[in-house]
């Protein structure tokens, strides 16, 4: 009786420790998954309390007092096993599109997102061509009078380029 | 004392409108006394507002509490230290200090080139006048620090009054860093309006030649070596005071500073082209013309309230002013370009696109680019609000995403554009050249990868970095060993002396290195964790191998605030290592808190540990602890990178030696000056000082 007493307690306690570690996992995982969340909404959007703009979960701004309310909505919205959709959507709801941390990729704001590709490749372009442009213009010729024939053209060449050498940046 | 800086300031003002003004009748009539007269007014103009600046110093000093700005911005318990901060605290003063540190420089200028470049100067000495008229237009009329505390009476007058006490100095600026940070960001700031007055004043005076270029290297790389280190200590401030555990966040206002950054880092480089080559002309002047505009945009930003930020002062209708002046700046400059414009004709002419020319542009180009990027992701929540109607943000993911890709290839031209020649390189230096680099930042990328830095920018930025480290260590090693060979001295010594010959190329060497230290600070990002908890006292949590102890709490009084206190114990593998003691501060006067993060930084990482107050829902106190990889790199990096700009600021040690003795040869061989005139074309000889 007692050794079956003593086999029954034995069973509650480690299923109450798988529980807790399966809790414990889940709480991380809820963790990871607000991070991520959190990662792409901002704190204190549109609200007089804190007008820091920082990323959610980053948000440690001192004073902020947006912050912990917006925390506790997502890690609510987290723990009722909400997709990542919904739950940016309901923050999209509640403070407008600028509470995402990154324009959408839609409309307007594809010109933010393309824009600096844009220029690059314009860019990249441009110079290759101003380089092949410069490439086919004649050298410019050295004006002054001639070299006397007292000094070697190699002398010359080895003295250009131990000064080339010792004055370049 | 506040009618005296008040006087101060409207005489200032009246000197810099004569100096304008008198400035441009000198330039007509070329007459010496007119021009002689026009800069004594402009100096005059600077020591009337070093008056003015220390007017409103000795204000706070004497707790004049029947001043409105001391009111607003101090308190008779603030330390000495953070009363001078307090100048710059508000729009009014901030002004002011702007002033100040643009009068220094002007003075400098004016002072160091009074019997020099006597064609250029006079325009010189007008486009300065022109900048501190603005300024000055603003601590007069539209923004002045000098008003005394007033409140309406009867019949609505106004009565003046005097306070027991002021309201205290802003919480967050109560760091040490902040009394340095901005100094440094302000002077980087000003210090561009040198460079751009040449620039123009060259422009319209057709000053022949790279003269205006030479002039204005040293002030440039003053203005940028400030600007560095005032980015930087920003960055640590942030990092140190606010709490988040980062030190960028991409706001506003932290942009506003890296704009004029990279473009004044674009002038740096091409103006070479225009010293080594006689190329680019007109590109470097209009560098130098956006680089001074980017500073007055980035003041604009900050000041106008249009884009929201943390850093930015109260929205105020200044930014009128700003705007009208920066309109002002476009049409002076385009008009002096259009009517100048053949006098920015330039020698472009390339003999390979594998050059150090070609590195140049390319380097230009990355950095133009970054520098679009950032002011468009800046600005871009305005013009989206003005087009569509609709508030859109723009946040740190968006410029990480945009910026990571575009530094990254910055970093590898830093690597590459040293091991490429003037003029033309061929394909087997260029192979013997890249081999070693290329094979140590390949082996150092696997380092990184066995010892698990798995993520794709931090793995390909670790094997950049050491690439590029790898190309300076062989310039120098290069350079030493010929000197070592030559003189028999160590290695390190032969270093020192190769570095003191050519300053400003291996001074840039060290800038770079400086660079390559801040990546790897930078790569270590992606492998930040967090950890946060609400414990009691005797409890404890574990980030990475440290474990934190909240042994107690206390409360510490001072001053001008009280500190609560956390006692947190740091074990590493359940051995003691050291306490620390992140605190929060509620400063009673302006009834604001203020945090006091906790570091413990090693070359590995930082353990940050902040005390983010208490939980609403358990009172209990909160800890949330950080493991920041790699972060004590920038902060050291920083630190070269400002080591760099002084050694290339320093004049060499010794003239280039071979051009002396080809001259020395030259006069036995050949009769008069014959082969010093032939080789004075070849650019490279052109500037053998360098």
């Amino acid at each position: 009786m007692r050794l079956r007493a003593q086999k029954i307690i034995g069973l509650v306690l480690g299923g109450m420790l798988a529980l807790g570690a399966v809790a414990a996992t889940l709480r991380a995982q809820q963790t990871d998954r607000a991070k991520e969340i959190g990662g792409k909404l901002l704190c204190g959007i549109g609200t007089p309390l804190c007008d820091c703009k920082q990323i959610l979960t980053q948000c440690n701004h001192v004073g902020c007092r947006n912050s912990a309310g917006m925390l506790k909505t997502l890690d609510a919205a987290i723990a009722r096993g909400d997709s990542e959709t919904s739950i940016i959507q309901g923050f999209v709801a509640e403070f407008g599109t600028a509470v995402l941390s990154e324009p959408s990729k839609s409309g307007l704001n594809l010109l933010a997102w393309y824009l600096p590709a844009a220029t690059l490749f314009a860019g990249l372009l441009l110079v290759l061509f101003v380089i092949s442009r410069w490439r086919k213009r004649p050298p410019l010729v050295a004006s002054g009078p001639a070299v006397s024939s007292e000094i070697s053209p190699e002398m010359m060449a080895r003295a250009r380029a131990q000064a080339a050498r010792e004055t370049q940046d | 004392m506040d009618l005296f800086g008040s006087f101060a300031l409207i005489l200032a003002f009246i000197c810099a409108v004569y100096a304008f003004v008198g400035g441009i009748f000198a330039i007509r009539t070329r007459h010496p006394l007119l021009v002689k007269s026009t800069r004594q007014a402009g100096i005059a103009t600077c020591v009337l507002i070093f008056v003015a600046t220390f007017s409103l110093e000795y204000l706070f000093f004497s707790d004049n509490f029947a001043s409105a700005y001391v009111v607003s911005h101090s308190n008779r318990d603030l330390s000495t230290f953070y009363k001078i901060a307090a100048l710059w605290s508000g729009q009014e003063g901030s002004l002011l200090f702007w002033s100040f540190l643009l009068a220094i420089y002007v003075f400098s200028a004016l002072l160091a080139y009074r019997n020099k470049n006597g064609e250029l100067m006079p325009y010189v000495g007008v486009v300065l006048a022109g900048v501190q008229i603005f300024f000055l237009t603003l601590n007069n009329f539209v923004a002045s620090p000098f008003k005394a505390l007033a409140v309406p009476g009867a019949g609505g007058a106004m009565n003046l009054v005097t306070r027991a006490d002021g309201n205290g100095l802003n919480a967050l600026l109560q760091y040490p860093e902040m009394v340095i940070h901005p100094p440094n960001l302000y002077s980087g700031y000003t210090g561009f309006t040198i460079p751009f007055a040449f620039a123009l004043g060259a422009l319209l005076a057709r000053y022949p030649g790279e003269k205006w270029i030479h002039l204005t290297r040293k002030w440039t790389m003053i203005a940028w070596g400030f600007q560095t280190c005032g980015i930087l200590l920003g960055a640590h401030w942030a990092y140190a005071v606010l709490g988040w555990g980062g030190y960028w966040a991409w706001d506003p206002v932290e942009n506003a500073s890296l704009l004029p950054w990279l473009t004044g880092t674009a002038f740096l480089h091409s103006v070479m082209m225009q010293e080594k080559r006689g190329m680019m002309k007109v590109w470097n002047v209009w560098l130098v013309f956006i680089t001074f505009l980017l500073c007055i945009t980035g003041t604009f930003l900050t000041r106008s309230g249009i884009v929201s930020s943390v850093h930015a002062f109260a929205q105020s209708s200044i930014g009128n002013w700003f705007l009208g002046f920066i309109f002002l700046i476009l049409l002076t400059c385009f008009a002096a370009y259009f009517k100048n414009r053949d006098y920015l004709k330039s020698e472009n002419q390339l003999d390979a696109m594998v050059s150090r020319e070609s590195s140049f542009l390319f380097n230009n180009l990355i950095l133009l680019v970054s520098c679009i990027a950032v002011l468009s992701g800046t600005l871009f929540p305005v013009f989206s609000e003005w087009l569509s109607g609709s508030r859109i943000s723009v946040g740190a993911p968006f410029f990480n995403k945009v910026n990571i890709p575009i530094g990254l290839l910055l970093l590898f031209l830093t690597g590459v554009g040293p091991l490429l020649a003037w003029r033309r390189t061929s394909l087997e230096s260029l192979r013997r050249n890249f081999a070693w680099p290329a094979m140590t930042g390949l082996l150092g990328g696997g380092v990184a990868f066995a010892l698990g830095f798995r993520q794709m920018y931090s793995l390909i930025c670790l094997t950049l970095c050491v690439f590029v480290a790898a190309t300076i260590s062989m310039e120098f090693y290069r350079g030493a060993k010929v000197i070592r060979a030559r003189s028999g001295a160590t290695f390190l010594a032969s270093s020192i002396d190769l570095t003191m010959r050519n300053t400003r190329r291996y001074g840039g060497y060290i800038v770079h290195m400086g660079m390559v230290l801040i990546f790897i600070g930078l790569a270590g990002v992606a492998f930040n964790k967090d950890v946060q908890k609400d414990m009691q006292p005797g409890q404890s949590m574990q980030i990475g191998q440290y474990t934190l102890l909240l042994q107690s709490m206390d409360s510490k009084p001072e001053k001008n605030y009280t500190a609560e206190r956390m006692n947190v114990e740091v074990l590493r593998d359940n051995k003691e290592m050291m306490m620390l003691y992140p605190e929060r501060r509620h400063f009673p006067t302006s009834e604001q808190p203020g945090t006091m993060v906790a570091i413990y930084s090693t070359l590995k990482e930082d353990l940050y540990v902040v005390y983010a107050g208490q939980s609403p829902d358990t009172q209990m106190p909160v800890i949330h602890a950080y493991l920041n990889p790699l972060v004590k790199w920038i902060w050291f990096g920083g630190a070269v990178v400002v080591l760099g700009t002084l050694v290339a600021l320093l004049p060499n040690r010794k003239s280039v030696l071979v051009l002396a003795a080809v001259q020395g040869t030259s006069r036995q061989v050949l009769p008069g000056q014959a082969l010093a005139q032939s080789i004075s074309p070849t650019p490279a000889m052109r500037e053998g000082r360098d």
